[in-house]
């Protein structure tokens, strides 16, 4: 790879790296309550909690009932 | 060139304005909670002003008030920020306190809620440990909330009693900016630009530019932990001049070189920029960049200020346009976003000079779209911003290796 | 990302994001559908004395089928059993032991009840309802040790099928239920309210820590409420502390605290007022009319039970309690 093509991934990954850091700081309260939070809750499930024998059975409403 | 750096001025301005503008028009309405509203019930018979300053505050006769969130944004609890209003008297003791807002599980924290369980905080100063187990009571099932709940009352709490009020606190948060930061900054400062004109002078004197870079590194950068930064100016601007020295120091310092010598403060005092520069020097080869290619890449640190300017202000939030790598390095925190930038702009200089400098830093962009022009900089082969001969003064950090001294004084200085 | 859902259970009322697990650890919401996670799956599995519950006013000297899951409403700083209550139901390990099969093998085993306890039921309530209907069939008594941190609504629903319920009343103060257990006080004794007015057989256990609820006047208050909400004949039991878990700074209960109590509950009206966890006096049942002594206690064995039909064998008096 040549200098110049190198410097352009540099510039392009740092400019990258910067589009992050401002979505990161505008939307990063809802994204790490929201999205991180869930794929964190789905994988719990899905590789461990599924492994451990446990059923699952539906559990009970009242308000609806009422 | 110089044509469209006065574009890029105007368009730089215009989004600066009408960010502003929109951030006042959506986002300043007044908030939910009425936050004078609580004052008047902690603190009755207290009138207290609007808020303002840096950090955000208002204040009353004896009294200061502040929301814990708006001094210590980043402490977290089990779902967000437990915003918390403080009532603190002169002496830096807390006289009442309310949490007005937070996402916490609502059934787990309610006790934390009480006016019972928040006075333990009363009558505390900033200078008691305000720790959950050591003067302050855990809550079973609430231990994150309650832990974020002190950490931001107290964090909140030893910067406003050492930025607003003087108060002189004995724990290690509170920072290394002591009363005399700033008379310690002016000093270096004012020595460093002294140095400059004695090197526009005499050449003899360049040397004096390493040791100031030496300093910038170890003054503002690691001793006080306060490199100027766009926070700073975005701070003033949405919530009015704070009434530190040593902001004031930093902001007027940096405004004066502006005006007198570009982007002096680039070149000289910028402990990012020294720290960029010295790496810059190891005996390691320098990419081969065309200077069309280079020239072209440089435009990008001014739309980066542009988006930066826009998110901090229309969004009335300083800390939603930061991605200054001097902020996360020398405050030691950042997300690990910021951190990565921080590594990826430090290791490119050993094959860009001043990599962050030339291309990214939004002070760089700023600075250099104030510069007023002076054709005596024309550059050399040792720039250490490796600008092309004949650059625009933007671009020029006052290094003074190329200063023709000729045009001026004559000859005889030798 | 799928329906928020809010668990209804328990008055902490959790709302749980899709694929969140509740407070309690055991339940979990799944593409907006509450599952509980615990159903036929106890971790402790056991046949006791009713003794042990405590109950001294139920069935004396029968052997109870004791079941428990995984987790708790609560978290207590004190907590005996918390390697089970403060654990995942994935953590320990369980049996598959399905509501048929556990009257079963209580039948099998001779017990006249089937006890929920050690952790707190409410957590596995389907499978405690699903089970508790099942042993009426068989002519099986239900009962529960439970905290009563449980909202109305369920509770209503299971108290036709619940014989007796041993509740901790673990302070008098929100501040101690708020600090050391994670809970509030309110919904426990609107619980306690709730079981007495749907005529399930109450007695109240009180773990008495040191310097954290042992001071006698605010004894004295709960007491008291107990007298004007739920009656004089409600057995209390005052317990001795342990250090344990995450209180193990604190000292055991002097001896003299426990009497002290005792005697601020008798004086407050109580009829019945035991002590546990220490052995020496305060075990044994005696008539609250004649003064005679009805049952024998030492440690969880009834030595002797002079209790005829449910009457005093030597005046006749009625005895509160449930007897045959």
């Amino acid at each position: 790879m040549g200098d110049e093509k190198k410097f352009r991934a540099l510039l392009v990954s740092a400019a990258l790296l910067i589009a992050c850091i401002f979505s990161y700081n505008i939307f990063g309260e809802y994204l790490r309550a929201d999205i991180f939070e869930y794929i964190k809750r789905r994988a719990y499930y899905e590789n461990v909690l599924k492994n451990k024998g446990l059923d699952l059975r539906e559990g009970m409403h009242w308000r609806k009932k009422q | 060139m110089t044509r469209d750096i006065r574009n890029i001025r105007t368009a730089i301005l215009s989004v600066a304005l009408s960010a502003v503008a929109v951030g006042l028009l959506f986002n300043n309405q007044t908030p939910v909670i009425d936050e004078q509203a609580i004052l008047r019930e902690l603190a009755p018979g207290a009138s207290f002003t609007q808020k303002g300053g840096t950090p955000p505050h208002y204040l009353s006769e004896g009294l200061v008030a502040f929301n814990t969130h708006d001094i210590s944004p980043s402490v977290r609890g089990y779902a967000g920020p437990i915003k918390t209003l403080v009532v603190m008297d002169r002496q830096g003791r807390i006289t009442g306190l309310r949490i007005i807002d937070h996402r916490e599980t609502k059934n787990y924290v309610h006790y934390m809620e009480t006016p019972e369980y928040l006075s333990r905080f009363i009558g505390r100063s900033v200078n008691d440990p305000l720790e959950i187990g050591s003067d302050i009571d855990g809550i079973s099932r609430a231990t994150i909330s309650v832990q974020a709940l002190a950490r931001s009352v107290r964090e909140s709490s030893v910067k406003a009693a050492s930025d607003l009020l003087g108060v002189r606190v004995l724990r290690a948060e509170a920072g290394r900016a002591s009363e005399h930061a700033w008379i310690i900054y002016t000093a270096y400062f004012s020595a460093a630009f002294f140095c400059y004109f004695m090197t526009r002078h005499n050449p003899r004197f360049l040397y004096t530019r390493d040791v100031s870079l030496v300093l910038g590194l170890i003054i503002p950068g690691i001793y006080l932990s306060t490199p100027f930064s766009m926070l700073q100016l975005f701070n003033m601007v949405l919530f009015g001049p704070s009434n530190s020295y040593l902001w004031l120091a930093l902001v007027i310092s940096t405004a004066i070189s502006v005006l007198l010598a570009g982007r002096f403060y680039c070149g000289w005092i910028c402990p990012f920029g020294a720290l960029s520069e010295l790496l810059g020097r190891l005996p390691v080869r320098k990419w081969n960049i065309s200077s069309g290619s280079d020239g072209d890449w440089r435009r990008l640190k001014y739309p980066a200020l542009g988006i930066s300017i826009a998110a901090a202000l229309a969004g009335r939030r300083p800390e939603s346009g930061n991605y200054e790598t001097y902020v996360t390095l020398f405050s030691l925190s950042g997300s690990y976003l910021s951190w990565g930038l921080v590594g990826l702009t430090l290791i490119a200089n050993v094959r860009v000079r001043r990599f962050w400098c030339r291309y990214l830093c939004p002070v760089a962009a700023l600075t250099g779209l104030l510069s007023r022009s002076d054709n005596r900089y024309v550059s050399n082969s040792q720039c250490p911003m490796d600008n092309r001969p004949g650059p625009h003064i933007s671009e020029c950090i006052r290094c003074n290796r190329c200063f023709v001294r000729t045009e001026r004084t004559g000859e005889q200085n030798g | 990302m799928g329906d928020k859902v809010r668990c209804e259970l328990c008055p902490t009322e959790c709302e749980l994001d899709n694929y969140q697990i509740g407070g309690c650890r055991t339940r979990i919401n799944k593409s907006g559908v509450l599952y509980s996670l615990v159903y036929g799956k106890p971790c402790s599995v056991a046949i006791d004395p009713i003794e042990k519950k405590p109950f001294y006013h139920f069935l004396p000297a029968t052997a109870a089928f004791s079941i428990a899951t995984a987790g708790c409403v609560l978290d207590c700083k004190f907590c005996q059993n918390y390697q089970i209550s403060q654990a995942r139901p994935e953590e320990v390990d369980h049996k598959d032991l399905p509501p048929a099969d556990v009257v079963r093998q209580a039948l099998y085993y001779g017990c006249r009840s089937i006890t929920y306890t050690y952790t707190e039921p409410t957590v596995f309530y389907e499978y405690m309802f699903d089970t508790a209907k099942l042993a009426r069939d068989f002519k099986l008594k239900n009962t529960m040790h439970t905290c009563g941190y449980i909202n109305s609504r369920p509770l209503r629903e299971l108290a036709p099928f619940m014989d007796a319920a041993d509740v901790d009343l673990k302070a008098f103060t929100e501040d101690f239920y708020s600090r050391i257990c994670g809970g509030r006080l309110r919904p426990v004794l609107d619980t306690l309210v709730e079981l007495k007015k749907a005529g399930v057989w109450i007695e109240i256990t009180n773990l008495v820590i040191p310097t954290l609820n042992d001071d006698i006047k605010k004894i004295s208050e709960m007491t008291a409420w107990i007298v004007n909400n739920l009656g004089r004949d409600v057995p209390l039991h005052f317990s001795r502390f342990f250090p344990y878990y995450k209180l193990k700074n604190l000292p055991p209960t002097p001896p003299g605290t426990l009497s002290d109590a005792r005697k601020a509950a008798l004086d407050s009206g109580l009829r019945y007022v035991y002590i546990g966890n220490l052995a020496g006096g305060g075990q044994n049942t005696s008539c609250h009319k004649c003064g005679r002594l009805l049952v024998e206690r030492s440690g969880f064995r009834v030595n002797q039970n002079n209790i005829i039909n449910g009457r005093c064998g030597s005046c006749g008096t009625g005895i509160p309690g449930v007897w045959g």
